[in-house]
């Protein structure tokens, strides 16, 4: 039985983005191709708002010292395995709004997979390098066009059928037992964080011997080693 | 490098065994902390009720699907640590098993008697279901542990430290969960970043896993 392997992710979430080359090496390793899914996060709700001018200073903010504890080390944990990857990872000014985006790779998806790749690498690379408004329909369109998808319609999807298919989507993840990024779903079975890869490849193989802990141990080949 | 441990949860306890695997590839030196509470996931703690809020119905679903997950994980770790789910579903006051950690630290404890006393207290108060939260329930886990116990109603009397000040401190610098660990001023939450840890202290050789 061919397994299939669900992925649940969120552009503006940097878990999502360090995870992103540890699950192509998954779908490499096991000859599968992902199906990939938006989960778009609203982070105020769970983890309170802010905004951050130019400078770094927060201009606004409802979050507790608490929250703000959570959130600080997310940011600094998930930029501390970005950098030793070579990859660039700034915080984001604001939350934001990921759902053209998450529309758009809803779109992506019906171009094939290479488009969709190029359109989350690209999105995901630029956004952490705060290159990207993905509040923005015409950065979208031009995120599509550049990987290579057809935009012919996109416009209208966004605002009718993309958009209610996004929002119908939402809830019935949530309502799966989905609730953050990255999700990986074998066969209804979830597994939440990229800790979890190894449990992720230990299903894929079969389930053969006991269940692997959590671990962030991925050896990615292309890694870059530190300095 | 620090650890910080808390008794009541099973993610402390399941660290022990990658920890080991650690000290068996490195030269660490360890210094343990016990904390009585941990912020846990934060992620819901904005949930306000009141039919005013517009995001009422999306909090609702996002905290069912957060019990479902939590659920499942439970069933997952009691599964790896031979216990079944509504054992691990214990709820303890840690501070007694707290107090035993800091007398470990009070009588210069070696790594091996740390590792066996930690691995007791939670076969005691999970698996066993044992009382946990009295000073004469510490005896027994110490006992148990092989790890001597005279002088310790003085110890407690008069010399433990305050350990609930002491976790004010710890949420001070930055540790809010548990098992946290300190290497170097760099806070790690989570026993997933072992491997990185021990990368980090073999000299960091070769390419990191990440």
């Amino acid at each position: 039985m061919t397994l299939r392997l669900e992925v649940y992710i969120d552009f503006k979430s940097p878990y999502a983005f360090i995870a992103k080359d540890a699950t192509y090496q998954i779908e490499q390793d096991f000859g599968l191709e992902i199906d990939w899914y938006p989960l778009t996060l609203n982070i105020g709700s769970f983890l309170g708002t802010a905004k951050k001018d130019d400078s770094g200073k927060v201009t606004e903010s409802s979050r507790s010292p608490r929250q703000w504890l959570a959130v600080k080390y997310a940011y600094k944990d998930a930029r501390r395995y970005a950098e030793l990857r070579g990859l660039t990872l700034k915080g984001t000014q604001k939350i934001w709004d990921s759902s053209l985006s998450a529309i758009g790779l809803l779109w992506a998806k019906r171009h094939g997979r290479d488009c969709l790749k190029a359109y989350i690498d690209d999105s995901y690379d630029r956004f952490w390098k705060r290159e990207l408004d993905i509040e923005d329909p015409n950065v979208i369109v031009a995120q599509l066009r550049a990987s290579g998808c057809d935009v012919q319609g996109f416009e209208g999807y966004l605002g009718g059928e993309g958009r209610e298919y996004h929002d119908r989507l939402q809830d019935e993840i949530l309502d799966r037992g989905y609730y953050g990024v990255p999700t990986y779903v074998i066969d209804g079975e979830a597994y939440f964080g990229r800790q979890h890869l190894p449990r992720v490849r230990w299903h894929l193989q079969g389930k053969a011997g006991a269940l692997p802990d959590i671990a962030y141990d991925v050896i990615l080949r292309e890694s870059v080693p530190a300095s | 490098m620090t650890i910080y441990i808390n008794f009541a949860e099973l993610p402390s306890w399941l660290m022990l065994a990658p920890l080991k695997n650690l000290c068996a590839e490195v030269q660490v030196d360890l210094a343990w902390k016990p904390m009585l509470s941990s912020l846990g996931n934060v992620a819901g703690s904005n949930l306000k009720p009141g039919a005013d809020d517009p995001l009422a119905i999306y909090k609702a679903r996002r905290a069912d699907a957060r019990h479902k997950a939590s659920k499942r994980e439970n069933e997952r770790m009691c599964g790896m640590l031979g216990i079944k789910p509504g054992q691990g579903e214990r709820k303890i006051n840690p501070f007694y098993l707290s107090l035993g950690m800091a007398w470990l630290t009070n009588q210069g404890a070696e790594l091996r008697q740390y590792l066996s006393y930690v691995e007791t207290a939670f076969l005691k108060t999970f698996r066993d279901g044992a009382d946990v939260e009295s000073l004469f329930s510490l005896k027994v886990v110490l006992e148990e542990s092989g790890f001597r116990t005279a002088g310790l109603d003085y110890f407690v009397e008069n010399e433990a430290p305050d350990l609930e000040a002491a976790g004010e401190e710890i949420m001070d610098s930055g540790v809010f969960n548990a098992p946290a660990f300190v290497v170097d001023s760099e806070i790690f939450h989570g026993r997933e970043h072992l491997p990185l840890i021990q990368w980090m202290l073999a000299g960091k050789q070769g390419l990191p896993p990440v």
